[in-house]
């Protein structure tokens, strides 16, 4: 039995059980917070995709007991301002068909835009999600837009 | 016409103050009442429910899996209601039995939703209007001719507001339903067909749709799932596993699949992986391998005979005329559905409870296998069709249903059952491996004559027996759009052991990839530009012609300097047109599919945001399949498990996809899984054009590339 301390989306949360037990189902089944998907178990998909303090992580093969005390950031807590441009353009673009992968997707571009200046070209690559209603050219039009209007430095 | 009347459910949730603020629900005759479903009167598959603050409920009685029927269908009723689009929120709910569609199936699948329903929803939403305008008249004692509904408001014929329709609905539930309610005229359309916003697009980036696998209720146990990798094994030590799983963990076996219930799904899955199985195999399953199945199906389509499926003219037998004959056989794999979404449900199955929680294609016969597996009467069950993660056909099937029944009922609390994704893909239900040799008669640069045989396993045998043409299993096939004078199919139905099931575009995902190759081997055998020889075979399709000309427009079909990368391919299904052309590269003997264009024809484009989705989806659905998609089977079992044995195609590999639509008056057709089959063979004629290596069994990956 571990206990594990650590924050979701701005608010504190306590852990108490197996220290193997993956992120993403402590925050399925012990913290009652869905928004983060389980597509493989694997690490392969994507779709249970998070932000462990800076990195982005496949939370489906991450154990609990690496976040103590760490930041976790889902979905409803990336609201930065690239988090909400994203958001808006994944809105405005129509990106989703079922949706599901989205979330995984949206946290996945935002590494993406995070580590690409303004004016260069995007590493497509770098995203390995997969998404099986095939969104990508929607998808693609989204990052861009929003790559295209970030302020130069 | 009758009164509206408020449904059971309704009334029990108006008595238990649950929906708080309604001001008018128009329902229908419940069939269930009334006994007997009915076709005359209003009967409505969708429920509207107009609230006082002028809010809009519409409720969408089919699955919503990722295709747009919570949009497509939604703006049927508010275009005739007059609706503002911006007050309408989407329901997605089914009480089955009560709205279903008294002329069609409860379940969601074959590109049917909006044509079918188009005309029945927009008489919903018509009436909704006409009972409101009726409202607003005799509230201010105006003619309603005099009247009219914009946006959510009524009008006087001086353009003055007179209420909102929230303002309305109290009156309204109070009096009759007019009579003779007639339809809008295309050009009063303020949704339909119009770039109107689809619902749900900013909760899907939030993450707040809640699907199958996000039910959550009080005190729910997980369940993890193991089904015998090889197909037909039997568990041959039951007696020792029991004593192996402990408390607070539970083991449960129906037949030969077990679970493991408990607090945890992660755990549960951990102890049933654990658990020491020992499987008896049949010896003939043993022998089931995947080159014994393909040797099988070629074997077949070698030799003479089958069922004749159609014939002109004579047949193959004028092959035998001709200056010119050419063969081929071709080859398409088994594939998986992979919804992102594995299969689960949640089910509360107890003394004062029958609920179930589903992503499921098919609600109706969900709700049938509960009430007689549980022995109730079917309006004592409640069955929630949740928003899904992909379904593709996968969610027709209720194997997953039948093993939820049984767990819920032995558990009697809460419970989610969820499977693997291994499970998932070693159980799923195949999109049948299929052959076929076809030849083609040629005199001068004429095609004369087309004959071919395919052959395959049939879908629907497995639950028809004694069906003997599985017609999806020749669709695509038995016939072309080309006017061939002498044209012959044949096909020959066979057993592999496998279990099949409906792939999006089911029998055309592998029979539209034969034709439409072997069109394009003769073209190049007969000198002739892969376009121009299919519009030379159109004659009298108009439509068809139509469409291969703005095919060549947007590809810049003979003007590209890309030209000899490129290739196409055409498909009439799902009462639609639709032809797609690739443009492919070659780089350090790396294959890239550069471009798709798609050109469709469905008549009228109901909602163009969503359509144009589901075709760029549908193309790329169909690009990852012809890339890389493969099932295969050895010892009895399917090889692959996770999704690294199934390089899928990934955002930097997806070409670019431009979709253009050519609406026509011509009857509605579906959209969902048009695009899906001609990715294949429109890349693999481009592969031909630009490389010269004919590609005749897919995936495209187990080929190798010269520079």
């Amino acid at each position: 039995m571990t206990e594990v301390n650590f924050t979701v989306d701005s608010s504190g949360a306590r852990y108490a059980g197996d220290e193997k037990k993956p992120l993403l189902w402590v925050l399925r089944e012990d913290l009652g917070q869905t928004q983060t998907k389980f597509g493989c178990g694997a690490g392969l998909c994507g779709a249970c995709s998070v932000y462990v303090d800076d990195k982005l992580v496949r939370s489906c093969v991450l154990p609990i007991s690496t976040v103590q005390n760490k930041v976790v950031r889902t979905i409803s807590g990336l609201d930065d301002e690239l988090g909400q441009r994203l958001k808006a353009a994944w809105e405005r673009f129509e990106v989703a068909q079922c949706g599901y992968c989205q979330p995984g997707f949206i946290l996945a571009s935002h590494r993406l835009l995070s580590q690409t200046p303004p004016g260069q070209s995007l590493k497509w690559e770098s995203i390995s999600n997969l998404c099986r209603c095939a969104t990508y050219e929607r998808m693609r039009r989204a990052i861009e837009a929003v790559h295209a209007e970030r302020p130069s430095p | 016409m009758e009164r509206p009347l408020i449904s059971r459910r309704e009334l029990l949730k108006n008595a238990a103050g649950l929906t708080v603020g309604l001001g008018l629900v128009i329902s229908l005759p419940v069939p269930h009442i009334e006994g007997v479903p009915r076709t005359d009167g209003l009967v409505l598959q969708t429920f509207v429910r107009v609230f006082q603050d002028n809010r809009i409920e519409i409720v969408v009685a089919k699955s919503e899996m990722g295709q747009g029927v919570s949009s497509s269908l939604a703006l049927l009723i508010a275009d005739e209601m007059d609706a503002d689009w911006e007050l309408v929120s989407v329901r997605l709910e089914a009480e089955l039995a009560a709205y279903k569609d008294p002329n069609g199936w409860g379940g969601t699948a074959g590109s049917t939703s909006v044509r079918t329903q188009f005309k029945r929803l927009r008489k919903v939403g018509a009436n909704v209007r006409a009972l409101l305008l009726s409202a607003a008249s005799q509230q201010f004692g105006i003619p309603h001719q005099d009247l009219r509904a914009e946006r959510s408001y009524v009008f006087d014929k001086n353009g003055q507001r007179l209420a909102s329709f929230g303002e309305l609905c109290a009156f309204a539930a109070h009096i009759p339903l007019p009579t003779a309610v007639s339809l809008k005229s295309p050009e009063q359309w303020t949704l339909i067909g119009k770039d109107t916003a689809s619902k749900g697009s900013r909760a899907k980036a939030e993450g707040r749709v809640s699907y199958g696998i996000d039910t959550r209720l009080p005190g729910m146990l997980y369940a993890a799932v193991r089904q015998p990798r090889v197909f037909g094994a039997r568990i041959a030590n039951a007696a020792e596993l029991q004593d192996k799983i402990a408390a607070p963990y539970r083991l449960l076996q129906k037949d030969q699949t077990l679970f493991v219930v408990g607090p945890s799904y992660w755990q549960a899955q951990n102890l049933i992986q654990a658990l020491p199985v020992r499987y008896d195999v049949p010896n003939v399953v043993r022998e089931s391998q995947q080159d014994l199945i393909e040797a099988k199906l070629m074997a077949a389509v070698r030799r003479e005979g089958g069922i004749s499926v159609s014939k002109a003219g004579d047949g193959k037998g004028a092959l035998g005329l001709c200056e010119q004959t050419l063969e081929a056989e071709y080859f398409g794999p088994l594939l998986a559905h992979h919804t992102m979404e594995p299969m689960n449900g949640t089910a509360w199955v107890d003394a004062q409870h029958c609920e179930f929680w589903l992503p499921t294609q098919d609600g109706e016969s969900s709700l049938a296998l509960i009430a007689q597996t549980l022995e109730r009467a079917p309006d004592t069950v409640q069955v929630h069709i949740t928003a899904m993660g992909g379904g593709f056909g996968r969610r027709i099937e209720i194997d997953y249903v039948e093993q939820l029944i049984f767990v819920a009922k032995n558990i009697g609390v809460p419970v989610q059952l969820i499977w693997s994704r291994p499970e998932d893909t070693q159980h799923d239900f195949y999109r049948p491996a299929f052959a076929a040799k076809l030849k083609g008669g040629l005199s001068g640069q004429e095609l004369r004559v087309w004959s071919g045989k395919n052959a395959g396993p049939s879908i629907a045998k497995r639950k028809r027996p004694s069906l003997e043409l599985d017609r999806s299993s020749v669709e695509g096939f038995a016939e072309t759009p080309y006017d061939i004078a002498h044209f012959e199919a044949e096909h020959e139905d066979l057993e592999l052991g496998v279990p099949l099931g409906y792939w999006r575009s089911v029998g055309l995902s592998q029979n539209l990839f034969f034709t439409e190759s072997f069109l394009d081997e003769i073209a190049f055998a007969a000198g002739r530009d892969p376009l121009a020889l299919r519009l030379s075979l159109l004659k009298g399709k108009p439509r068809l012609q139509k469409l291969l000309e703005r095919l060549r427009e947007v590809s810049q079909w003979e003007t590209s300097p890309d030209r000899q990368r490129m290739g196409m391919a055409l498909l009439e299904g799902f009462g639609s047109l639709a032809a797609m052309a690739a443009k492919v590269s070659v780089v350090d003997k790396r294959l890239k599919v550069e471009q798709l264009w798609c050109v469709v024809d469905c008549g009228l484009v109901v909602h163009p945001k969503g359509a144009e989705a589901q075709v760029q989806g549908g193309a790329l659905f169909g690009l990852a399949a012809a890339l890389n998609g493969k099932i295969t089977v050895k010892d009895g079992q399917i090889e692959q498990a996770y999704f690294s044995d199934l390089p899928f195609l990934k955002l930097a590999d997806s070409p670019r996809v431009e979709v253009v639509f050519m609406p026509s008056d011509a009857a509605m057709g579906g959209l969902g899984e048009v695009a899906v089959p001609l990715a294949a063979p429109a890349v693999c004629n481009a592969i031909f054009r630009a490389t010269g290596q004919r590609i005749r069994r897919l995936p495209i990956r187990d080929f190798s590339f010269p520079s």
